[in-house]
């Protein structure tokens, strides 16, 4: 577990150096690029979950819309957050700490959703690029409350939960084309949060905290930057998670996919 | 009688009338169990869970046109073989390239597609492999007939405590014991001698063997929890569940309020998470209340009977909340008619015709060692096993936790008549799968 952390903040730490270290404009980009840009975001993904020790699993699918603004620092180099509100869908999970056991099948639930990005193009061999790549997303989920009634009294479940995802990894663009970009990367992708869950059954009272965390940790994108306009851009990606499957033998592979449009000025 | 605890009183007028001994052709010899000409083949457990391989189940939504169907099933190379009538629901054969996980992960992902899950197998639930289980309407009543006598009752189905559905949840833990203080428990009893966790203690004759010279307490440890799935016998309510003997009733099934309250205080103090007193005075004694305090706080679950005279609960128990009242019901989720009322009942279970283990050494030649019993003792073990299988599910929980948890599972089976909580059932016959089994919530 120690050496695992390790390796995390030491991929981290290479991925603030090269953040810092110089970057590498595009070369068809000969006039300045704009600094900032606004845009829109549309995401959605399925994320195989595992919990209760790594005994159990069911799958998170996730779907968010997000305004994001971008800001170019230097050539090469852009920082962005992004704020909207997404849906969570956390079916199958069962909390068995609680006074009557619950297995949660009540679908989706809102929540407010965040993040930061940063894309930092490192140094360029013919016609292909190669930067870094790093991603982290917070979803607070609103409280979703619950009738029991298969009880002779009627009880209550409030659910809430709250996951982020951190993903930083390589990526390669291919430069060859006049307004598509398409590009390829990897990364080491984690996806952890909690559930809690309250349950009130008259004066029965329970809560149960449920700690979740993605199936994989290393996954691969394509994607599709395309450029018609020059303050306009469209960006397509999908994204791929193998998995070791719980309670079962092989692999298993997550899929996630965003598209996002934006607008400089 | 104020000054003697004994088995519910009309509980040992039932038990010695209404008893039956299970007859046996004469050449199974007594004390062993017949074969499969006594009791049809047990059943064999079932299988695991499981899906049938390479097919899912898809509902394409209303808007969806056939030739959007179409496409959908032969992108993913699949077709389908069936397709179920007013339900809409095709059965699809996936391709050998794909594992039915990916095949729902990508029907899941179609708009199209309302929803797609796996072809399930059903089966039935857990089914032990006890002979005499078919014969324990208590624990699953499917209308079977009850007894091998001509003219034996049949219950009506479903008026049962759902066992082998909360099976499937758990089974209980060894570390959770049930004290049984009672008549004493027949220890060389081939359905209890593997879940006797000591020989216990004997307060009648002083001394550390706490056998059984009367019945009832083999009866009802072996309700609460005897060895289940061996092969032969009866099922306990809480299979892995553990018994600790405590004789505190004499030969006649009598016992001094003295007696009986040392043998709770000392079943407290030996490890006992839940003790069952299928036992009861019509007087209050200060003394026995005293010692259900002193076991309720200890974190001791006390199931108590609350007695067969058709007259208010019988102590102890009426002390609430040390003591947790069990009422009877019988094989047709009706109230037995001489179960005692009054608003301490918190739920009821079935009491009437139960099947449990007998002690080898009382049984006459030509039977084997299992009989019937009516009481609300032979309901109160009900009780007492799904405490302890609550227990080792939620170790964590209180008393009045496992309490709450009982009564708010129960059937109010009596609910057409007396809505609620009543005198007669309390919150209703208690639910195993409504107290275990993850409820699912949905929106």
């Amino acid at each position: 577990m120690i050496r695992k952390r390790i390796a995390t903040l030491a991929g981290f730490g290479l991925l603030v150096l090269a953040v810092l270290g110089p970057s590498v404009g595009r070369a068809q980009d000969a006039e300045p690029s704009p600094r900032m840009k606004l845009g829109l975001g549309l995401e959605y993904f399925s994320r195989t979950l595992a919990w209760d020790d790594n005994t159990r699993s069911s799958v998170l699918t996730a779907a968010a819309g997000s305004l994001r603004l971008e800001y170019e620092i230097q050539k090469g180099f852009t920082l962005a957050a992004f704020l909207g509100y997404g849906f969570s869908n956390f079916n199958g999970l069962i909390f068995r700490g609680l006074p009557f056991s619950l297995d949660y099948e009540a679908g989706a639930a809102g929540g407010f959703l965040g993040g930061i990005e940063a894309e930092k193009s490192l140094f360029r061999t013919g016609d292909f690029e190669i930067g870094i790549q790093a991603q982290y997303v917070l979803s607070l989920g609103g409280t979703k409350s619950l009738a029991i009634t298969e009880l002779n009294q009627g009880g209550k479940a409030q659910g809430k939960a709250t996951w982020m995802q951190v993903q930083a990894g390589p990526m390669v663009r291919y430069l060859g084309y006049q307004d598509l970009t398409p590009y390829l990367s990897i990364s080491y992708n984690r996806l952890w949060g909690t559930y809690t869950m309250n349950e009130t059954v008259l004066e029965l009272t329970g809560a149960e905290e449920k700690k979740i965390a993605g199936a994989g940790n290393i996954g691969a994108a394509f994607g599709i930057l395309y450029e018609p306009l020059p303050n306009f851009s469209l960006k397509g990606e999908v994204a791929a998670i193998p998995y070791k499957k719980i309670g079962a033998s092989g692999l298993g592979v997550d899929f996630g996919g965003s598209i996002k449009a934006i607008l400089s000025f | 009688m104020s000054n003697f605890c004994s088995r519910p009183r009309v509980t040992g007028f039932a038990v010695a009338a209404a008893v039956v001994l299970l007859s046996l052709a004469a050449h199974y010899p007594a004390g062993r169990i017949g074969s499969a000409s006594f009791v049809p083949a047990p059943l064999a457990e079932s299988p695991a869970p499981g899906q049938v391989p390479g097919q899912v189940l898809v509902k394409f939504k209303p808007t969806a046109s056939s030739l959007m169907r179409a496409m959908a099933l032969a992108a993913l190379e699949t077709r389908a073989i069936a397709r179920l009538p007013h339900l809409d629901v095709y059965v699809v054969r996936i391709g050998d390239a794909t594992t039915v996980e990916e095949a729902l992960e990508a029907f899941r992902r179609n708009p199209d597609v309302e929803y797609a899950e796996p072809n399930v197998l059903c089966r039935i639930a857990v089914t032990p492999n006890d002979t005499l289980f078919k014969y324990q309407y208590a624990l699953s009543n499917t209308g079977q007939v009850i007894g091998q006598v001509p003219g034996s009752p049949q219950g009506k189905p479903s008026a049962d405590i759902k066992a082998p559905q909360a099976w499937e949840e758990t089974k209980g833990l060894a570390t959770v014991i049930i004290a049984v203080v009672d008549t004493g428990v027949d220890l060389n009893h081939f359905d209890l001698k593997n879940k006797v966790i000591s020989t216990g203690r004997d307060f009648v004759n002083s001394d550390l063997i706490a056998s059984d010279d009367h019945g009832h307490g083999t009866m009802v440890a072996g309700i609460a929890a005897a060895e289940t799935d061996n092969d032969e016998g009866v099922a306990g309510v809480a299979w892995n569940a553990r018994i600790l003997p405590v004789k505190v009733l004499d030969a006649s099934g009598n016992g001094p309020t003295d007696t009986v309250a040392q043998g709770i205080v000392w079943a407290a103090d030996n490890g006992a998470n839940v003790i069952n007193l299928s036992l009861g005075a019509d007087s209050p004694s200060q003394t026995l209340r005293d010692a259900v305090k002193y076991a309720y706080e200890k974190g001791v679950f006390i199931a108590a009977a609350a007695g067969n005279t058709n007259t208010a609960v019988s102590y102890p128990a009426a002390y609430h909340p040390y003591c947790f009242t069990v009422a009877a019901t019988d094989y047709n989720d009706q109230r037995a008619s001489w179960s005692n009322f009054g608003s301490d009942v918190d739920v009821a279970a079935p009491g009437e015709r139960i099947l449990a283990p007998y002690p080898m050494a009382l049984t006459p030649p030509g039977f084997i060692p299992y009989a019937y019993g009516q009481g609300t003792s032979m309901a109160t073990p009900h009780v007492a096993g799904l405490a302890a299988l609550i227990k080792g599910l939620k170790p964590a929980l209180k008393v009045a936790d496992i309490q709450a948890i009982l009564r708010y599972s129960s059937d109010d089976v009596n609910a057409s008549v007396y809505p609620g909580k009543d005198e007669f059932v309390g919150y209703g016959r208690i639910n195993m799968e409504k107290a275990l089994v993850p409820i699912k919530i949905v929106k």
